[in-house]
């Protein structure tokens, strides 16, 4: 393996990492207790009856086009599976009462708007049976099952406590791949 | 001046009457004859189908993994001279091989269930159904831990004697389960570190690939420990790795084919992986053209033929269906033929026996064809079958039983 691959790794490697912080631990922890605090301070002011706020699917960031709902989006070049997109959740939401993958596997996709490589991360969203929506193949930089770590044809919800059941999959962007 | 036209009254009365005339003459076709009627339909008693005791040459399972419903995978059986379906098991979540006991006689169904369908308590068993029958037997519990993938053959292996059944887990750590076949007990499970898939190589000897592109030795007791022997160098570019859907052209030795299309024969010598050849399954006219599929290849042991699903494509089309199969003698390392099909296929196998039927389907058809491997021509089709069909396997037994 050269250098630059590398360095892509490496550089793979720090994202996931930082992504996985992010999303557990003692940070996470302090951020829940103080949303928790945060609702502690401000509920009395507020009224007593209120409207449920839904939680609507994530949209596309400012700097992106496209339809997350076709297979051609440019986040989707290394997916294998039903956009959940399609299914009541977006590239980067699971639908409702689904539960997303903890770990997974990742690609490398250009978006066409800023001409940057970014990773991404196509987490399973699990607990359900299939969606059957969009089904979307298009394996780019897709390895076999013995390296899993870049494999599109094993299912991911393994690591959830919903068990193996695939609904349906997400492109979430973990950051710049250069 | 013509009659007066009847009425729409009279008409509808008229060929009423001609209807019943008709009806009349059909129920007593010689009214001047002693009426004869045919002897009443005896009362039934309903029954179950046995089959014969072993797999015959020409029956194939194949297998359904109900992408669209996946805790409904199933195996069809089908009779593929016959063109009928001969029955079915129920498979459950992920749907995988069923593992063929060398005898033809029994088939073990590694299988994984759900105690609320998609949900709740997981529980990974072997479970064995007697071909006679098909109903589920004796069953062995195992680690609920049987990787979840595209099917491939050599994810849940049998030993050549089937004395034991090899179960590839990911959780996403890689290990072995490890099943005493005629004990029906669990051995244990052992771990394979950045390896997977078995390919067997000898009694109790199997090659793994390694996701650093190299091949591991695992090595078996005659009680199914397993211990992990030599590893080979890297013998696959990170940008071309070998599918992990190889097939086996001699008891040590397997044809890999990589994503670009390199055929690389590796197999087990003195314990050790060795390299043996490569060399390409384009030729010298085939540019433009990959492997691709769920079964990309299969191959006549007894021929020395190897039949290849090829599609037109560039990088990452290794799931694209072909739409011809390319024929080799594989000793020779030439292209014997190519046989367009008449519409694609993403899974190819053919029969042990020395009169074989190539077999085909592809994904999302519920179609097995049945095809001449001299010519690829379609013999017949069995439609019906189920959805997304993905692993074919036929009969190991090349001899007809009574």
């Amino acid at each position: 393996m050269n250098r630059p691959d590398m360095n892509r790794i490496d550089r793979i490697t720090e994202i996931m990492a930082r992504s996985a912080a992010r999303n557990s631990s003692r940070r996470s922890f302090f951020g829940r207790l103080g949303a928790w605090l945060t609702v502690g301070t401000v509920a009395p002011l507020l009224p007593v009856s209120r409207a449920y706020a839904a939680k609507g699917p994530q949209a596309l960031q400012p700097q992106e086009q496209g339809d997350p709902t076709s297979c051609d989006y440019w986040r989707y070049c290394g997916i294998d599976g039903f956009l959940c997109a399609c299914c009541g959740g977006s590239a980067s939401s699971c639908p409702p009462g689904t539960e997303p993958s903890p770990i997974t596997w990742v690609g490398t996709c250009r978006n066409p708007v800023d001409g940057r490589a970014y990773i991404i991360s196509y987490n399973d969203c699990c607990g359900k049976a299939a969606c059957g929506r969009c089904q979307c193949g298009r394996d780019e930089g897709a390895t076999p099952t013995y390296q899993p770590s870049t494999s599109n044809d094993l299912d991911w919800c393994l690591g959830t406590q919903a068990g193996i059941a695939y609904h349906c999959s997400t492109s979430v962007v973990l950051g710049p791949a250069d | 001046m013509s009659a007066q036209p009847k009425s729409g009254r009279d008409l509808h009365r008229a060929a009423l009457a001609a209807l019943h005339g008709a009806a009349m003459a059909l129920a007593h076709p010689a009214a001047a004859d002693t009426p004869t009627r045919p002897p009443v339909l005896q009362p039934e008693t309903l029954s179950v189908v046995e089959l014969k005791d072993r797999m015959q040459p020409h029956w194939v399972w194949i297998n359904d993994i109900s992408f669209n419903h996946m805790s409904d995978g199933r195996a069809y059986l089908v009779d593929a001279d016959a063109g009928t379906m001969l029955g079915m098991i129920s498979a459950g979540n992920g749907h995988g091989v069923v593992q063929i006991l060398p005898d033809g006689k029994t088939v073990a169904v590694p299988a994984t269930f759900y105690s609320r369908g998609m949900r709740g308590k997981r529980e990974d068993v072997i479970t064995f159904y007697a071909i006679r029958d098909l109903a589920p037997g004796a069953e062995v519990s195992i680690p609920p831990k049987r990787i979840q993938t595209i099917p491939f053959l050599n994810a849940e292996p049998l030993t050549d004697d089937g004395r034991f059944s090899l179960i590839y887990n990911f959780t996403p750590e890689q290990t072995i389960s490890v099943v005493d076949i005629p004990a029906r007990k669990f051995v244990g499970e052992f771990a394979t570190p950045g390896c997977g898939a078995m390919h067997m190589t000898g009694p109790r000897q199997f090659m793994m690939q390694c996701a650093d592109g190299s091949l591991q030795v695992g090595q078996m007791s005659e009680d199914g420990q397993i211990t992990l022997g030599a590893t080979s160098a890297t013998l696959f570019r990170p940008e071309d790795p070998a599918s992990e859907r190889p097939v086996r052209i001699a008891p040590a030795r397997y044809l890999f084919f990589t994503y670009a299309g390199e055929a690389v024969e590796a197999g087990v010598k003195a314990d050790r992986p060795a390299l043996i050849a490569r060399w390409s399954l384009q030729g010298t006219d085939g540019a433009g053209w990959r492997p691709g599929g769920t079964q990309p290849m299969a191959y006549h042991t007894a021929s020395g033929r190897l039949y290849v699903l090829m599609h037109k494509g560039g990088p990452n089309t290794q799931k694209e269906p072909g739409s011809e199969i390319w024929v080799y003698d594989v000793a020779k390392h030439i292209r014997l033929a190519r046989l367009p099909l008449d519409h694609p296929a993403s899974s190819v196998a053919i029969s042990a026996d020395a009169a074989p039927l190539l077999y085909t389907a592809l994904f999302g058809s519920g179609m097995l064809d049945v095809r001449d491997p001299a010519s690829g021509r379609v013999i017949r089709k069995i439609a019906g079958i189920g959805s997304d069909l993905t692993v074919i396997q036929p009969s190991p037994l090349a001899e007809a039983t009574p």
